[in-house]
């Protein structure tokens, strides 16, 4: 028998394990309105129809009717978690892994799980059920969905802790809304349907208004709305493969450490839903340092964005309008969104322009949207806070030491020089601190150094008055130069600082790229890699590789001895399951003290980076972002890799099969020209000599031994050459008959041709076949038919039309074989207990090949009371396809 | 009286020494060359009426020999081959070989097909204004065929392939070469179009149609009219 192909088993195997589990949401305004009541009837339903239906969790808040529906149903048991003092009941992802049902049902997405539990949030369990493909049925009201948060605290009044990100909906195969009446709500909670009594009254008071309702419905209805339209538009385009996102539109927004930022990200998401659009949150980075709060903020704001979808962009820069065009153009960007902030009324007072207008007037083709931000509760952190951080303090004092000195050295000098010359030296202070200290230390010391100046050497001295006008007048012009050369000299050094920072980047990346060039090996390459990590993070770092069929590779670690225990291990693999970040800073397991990253190439985890942080602190912005490329650069590293394996092996096959090819041309040509040779002696020596009887009679037999010895060599060849991939079948129209008296002449030798008799149906019969592989396969069929069939028994040779196939059945009147050996007559060397004559028990086996080769079946059996019979179903050509070629 | 001069190319002494046995007992002179150089040179001294060229040679592939030869000569050229070199052979066929012969040979299969191709050699184009052969008759001026006295009614391309493969009786012609010669196309795509149209004119000019005796079909290679003595 043909053992089925390893690779198409495999690939099978994988698309099985790649199917992703099917997600349906529950989708409601509120609670009470039925949600968990649909999702079990239709659960029922799913399970009546065969599906094997698990209950992840379902709470029934102690309602009666969908009480009654869990009966029938079964339910995974949950996990017990005690958390300071009280016990908590949570899912139990890894039982219904375990479990692996078809179709789980997971009550309220946006369910918060347990500290300690593998993911923060119940969705991210879902997320992972969905991703081992089990199909997941669940609930979720509006308020709870990120993106509407905001909307939802306008309207109700009501802070909503509990979010899902908006892409969950995306993941979502289909989205059932639950939809009931504002009036039968109110009706159902006085009837004490939705929560128990006692909590009836004051929840409906405060969050069960009417008009609160009728706003919540509207928002789920155009939620619900928009997922149609959006599944619509992906099904119609699903052929195309254009990539995620069907419109052309880019969108992208700043966004800075305010809490603003937050609604901005928030509400361009929003946007970009509508518009199909992909969007990118760029944060500018500038030359001021920021205060530890702003960073946390900001990489909350960037995290959120990457939650919501965004794609991250950060640059350095001081000229925000600038940065943002730059990043516009490069990244085609149709539209920026801006947020609302009022313009310093000096600012406007001078005539500068604020970053609005900058921008409007740098945008051309872009449309710049300008979107208000509601001053909410939350109040950016003021600066005079700023004024007192440690860092400025420190600023702070250097500057007033220099002032000191200044004043000192002045004071020596006083005698020397002219008052007026000290003024030149308070300003070289002022310049100095300007380009080392920071515009506002030098600010300061501008404003001292004149009060100082004044008081201490223009006369009079010791006190403020001035006498001369001129003196009045140098005065205010060395106030006026000092401000000034002090904002310039600190913005040269903001300057600089932002380039050594740049330039701090590339050299990085580019020391990377430069040791990843000229590494010879991978391993090589990923402990340079490795090392530039350590450096830039302050850590150990390893990388796991990944093999094709998923397996990390435990023992071969590259870079840095991380000891790792048994449950890491099995992360790791989690990691390449999953696709996804595991460990530290991210959503699975974030208490584990590694990061565990995977490096993706097309799709699959090729290795996974781990990461020890020596110190626990947060990643800041700069780390993270070129944390970012280095992992981008390593995958680059194993993709090249990989590629070059594939080419090495694919040119060693390609050079096996040409020396395999050149072996079996060999072979042929030193086997049969001696059996040419041989047979052509023969032949002469009958033909040009006279011979007595019986010397003629030994001749012939010699000529067909020698004909049946090429024969054999013909078959042993053939199969080599399937073996070994070297016989490429080349399919033509061809007339069944003309194969079939090629065949006959073939498998016949001598007198043997009358004992066959073909019956074939009138006219030309046509199938698309290899010639060569189709006439070799009769042959050996009807061979098999002469050799064991009786010495002078006839072998019928039956052409049919059944079914739209064409029959060729091939029978002699011999006795059969055994019927529990039936089905090993194809296979390779099998011959039969009772097998008369010689023969390599291939030819059956090259037969059954053959035909399958050319898309057709061969079937063996015993006909009664006498007789074997072997039937060979081949596609016909239809006779429309034969005529349009003619 | 011999037949004429033919020369055999091949490296194997005992082939050679086979192929002299045959052609010497079938009325032909012999002549032999060991490798292609040879065999171009004993060409042009010794004007063979026929070539046996064997397809693989040490110094060169027959093929290469073959397209040497057409240069100068139009000679007849008859490849000897092994089976499973299809493509090769119909390749030779068209760059101007007139047959091929698949080893084993038979004596018997040799000598006709040699007499067939210095036919047609020694006798181009048809001189004879009727064809008869064994029943089948065809008249070049009125068009009129006829199978055992009775006339057959045949289609411009029947026609058109039936003369094509009487010109070239006794000899093997490629699917692309009856292309060429009654489609007047070299479109392969258009090969099947010759497969059907053979069948319909077997059917005609056949006496048993699923025994065919006359036109008979060359594995992968194309057809060939036999003449039935």
């Amino acid at each position: 028998m043909e053992r089925p192909d390893p690779d198409a088993v495999l690939a099978r195997v994988k698309a099985d394990d790649n199917r992703r589990g099917r997600l349906k949401i529950f989708f409601g305004m509120c609670p009470g309105v039925g949600k968990t009541y649909a999702m079990l009837q239709e659960a029922r339903q799913r399970q009546s129809e065969g599906f094997r239906v698990w209950i992840g969790v379902v709470c029934t808040h102690g309602r009666l009717e969908t009480e009654a529906l869990l009966k029938g149903l079964e339910i995974i048991p949950p996990r017990i978690v005690e958390y300071r003092g009280t016990v908590l009941q949570e899912m139990d992802i890894d039982a219904i892994l375990q479990i692996r049902p078809q179709l789980v049902l997971v009550d309220e997405l946006a369910h918060t799980n347990a500290a300690g539990s593998r993911h923060p949030k119940r969705y991210q369990d879902v997320l992972e059920l969905l991703s081992a493909g089990i199909d997941v049925y669940t609930t979720l009201n509006v308020q709870h969905i990120e993106s509407h948060r905001e909307d939802i605290l306008a309207v109700t009044r009501v802070a909503v802790a509990e979010t899902v990100p908006d892409t969950i909906l995306d993941e979502a195969t289909e989205i059932t809304l639950v939809d009931l009446s504002p009036q039968a709500l109110r009706a159902r909670l006085a009837e004490g349907k939705v929560y128990v009594p006692s909590q009836a009254k004051a929840a409906a008071d405060n969050f069960f208004k009417t008009e609160n309702l009728t706003a919540l419905r509207e928002m789920s209805l155009r939620l619900t709305a928009a997922h149609v339209n959006r599944n619509l538009r992906s099904l119609m385009s699903a052929k195309g493969m254009e990539g995620p996102f069907k419109s052309s539109e880019r969108i992208l927004v700043a966004v800075g450490a305010t809490p603003f930022s937050e609604s901005l990200i928030r509400m361009t998401r929003r946007w970009a839903g509508m518009l199909d659009a992909s969007w990118i949150v760029l944060h500018v980075e500038g030359s001021t340092p920021l205060l530890e709060i702003h960073k946390e903020s900001i990489l909350k704001n960037l995290a959120l964005a990457r939650q919501l979808g965004a794609e991250i962009v950060h640059q350095v820069g001081d000229d925000l309008a600038d940065v943002i065009m730059e990043i516009a153009n490069k990244e085609h960007v149709t539209q920026i969104i801006l947020g609302k902030s009022p313009q310093k009324p000096w600012q406007r007072w001078l005539g500068i322009p604020s970053l609005a207008d900058k921008l409007v007037g740098l945008s051309g083709q872009i449309d710049v949207h300008m979107v208000r931000i509601s001053t909410g509760e939350k109040s950016f952190p003021k600066k005079s806070k700023q004024l007192f951080s440690q860092y400025r303090f420190r600023q702070y004092l250097l500057s007033l030491g220099m002032f000191a000195i200044a004043t000192l050295i002045s004071l020596l000098l006083q005698n020397f020089t002219g008052y007026q010359t000290l003024g030149v030296l308070y300003l070289l202070t002022v310049v100095l601190s300007g380009a080392f200290l920071g515009r506002t230390a030098a600010f300061m010391l501008a404003t001292l150094s004149a009060l100082a100046w004044d008081f201490l050497f223009i006369p009079p001295k010791y006190t403020f008055t001035i006498l001369h006008s001129n003196d009045i007048a140098l005065l205010v012009m060395f106030f006026v130069s000092a401000l000034m050369m002090g904002h310039i000299t600190s913005k040269l050094r903001r300057q600089k600082e932002l380039e050594h920072k740049q330039r701090l980047r590339s050299e990085a990346l580019y020391e990377l790229t430069r040791s990843l060039a000229v590494s010879t090996d991978l391993s090589q390459a990923m402990r340079v890699a490795t090392l530039q990590i350590n450096l830039l993070c302050h850590s150990l770092s390893a990388v796991i590789l990944v093999d094709e069929m998923g397996q990390p590779d435990l023992k071969q670690r590259m870079g840095d001895p991380i000891e790792l225990t048994d449950n890491q291990e099995g992360l790791i693999q989690w990691v390449v399951n999953n696709k996804k970040a595991a460990g530290r800073f991210s959503d699975t397991l974030p208490q584990q003290p590694l990061m565990y990253l995977p490096l993706m190439t097309s799709g699959q985890v090729r290795a996974v980076l781990l990461i020890k942080l020596l110190k626990d602190r947060p990643l800041d912005l700069a780390q993270r972002t070129l944390l970012e490329s280095f992992t981008a650069l390593m995958t680059v590293m194993l993709e090249k890799d990989a590629l070059l394996k594939i080419s090495r092996e694919a040119k060693m096959k390609e050079d096996t099969q040409n020396l395999q090819s050149a072996l079996l041309d060999n072979l042929s040509h030193e086997l049969k020209t001696p059996l040419t040779i041989i047979a052509g002696y023969l032949d002469a020596l009958v033909l040009y000599h006279e011979w007595p009887r019986e010397a003629l009679d030994l001749l012939s037999e010699s000529r067909l031994a020698c004909l049946r010895l090429t024969s054999c060599v013909d078959a042993v060849l053939d199969l080599t050459k399937l073996d070994t991939g070297n016989l490429k079948a080349n399919y033509s129209l061809c007339e069944v008959k003309d194969i079939l008296h090629e065949a006959i002449k073939q498998a016949a030798i001598g007198t043997d041709k009358q004992r066959v008799r073909m019956d074939s149906l009138q006219g030309p019969l046509y199938v698309k076949a290899d010639f060569y592989m189709l006439t070799q396969a009769l042959k050996n069929i009807i061979h098999n038919s002469l050799v064991h069939g009786p010495e002078e028994g006839i072998v019928n040779v039956q052409v049919r039309l059944m079914d739209e196939r064409m029959m060729i059945k091939v029978s002699d009147e011999g006795e059969g074989i055994p019927q529990e050996t039936l089905d090993k007559i194809f296979d390779k060397f099998y011959r039969g207990a009772k097998t008369k004559r010689g023969g390599l028990g291939l030819g059956l086996s090259i037969a059954k090949r053959f035909i399958e080769l050319n898309e057709g079946s061969i079937e063996a059996q015993n006909l009664s009371p006498q007789g074997f019979m072997m039937s060979v179903s081949l596609p016909i050509t239809e006779k429309e396809a034969i005529e349009e070629h003619v | 009286m011999s037949k004429g001069l033919v020369l055999v190319i091949d490296d194997e002494p005992q082939i050679q020494k086979l192929l002299g046995v045959i052609l010497r007992h079938g009325g032909y002179e012999v002549a032999l060359a060991s490798t292609g150089q040879q065999g171009l040179s004993e060409l042009v001294y010794k004007k063979p009426q026929a070539v046996l060229l064997d397809m693989g040679l040490p110094d060169m592939e027959g093929f290469d020999v073959l397209l040497r030869i057409r240069e100068f000569s139009d000679v007849a050229v008859i490849m000897v081959s092994v089976r499973g070199q299809e493509e090769v052979k119909v390749k030779c066929l068209e760059s101007g070989a007139d047959d091929y012969v698949t080893k084993p040979f038979s004596a018997v299969e040799l000598t006709a097909r040699l007499a067939a191709v210095l036919r047609r050699k020694t006798t181009p184009g048809i001189v004879d204004e009727v064809f008869d052969n064994a029943g089948l008759r065809l008249e070049f001026n009125t068009r009129l065929v006829t199978l055992q006295g009775q006339a057959i009614k045949l289609t411009a391309i029947e026609y058109g392939l039936l003369i094509a493969l009487i010109k070239s009786a006794g000899r093997v012609l490629t699917v692309r070469q009856i292309l060429r010669d009654v489609w007047g196309t070299d479109n392969e795509e258009k090969s099947n179009s010759v497969r059907v149209y053979m069948n319909h004119l077997r059917q005609k000019i056949e006496e048993d149609p699923t025994h065919p005796k006359r036109i008979t079909n060359e594995p992968g290679i194309g057809y060939r009219f036999n003449l039935i003595s």
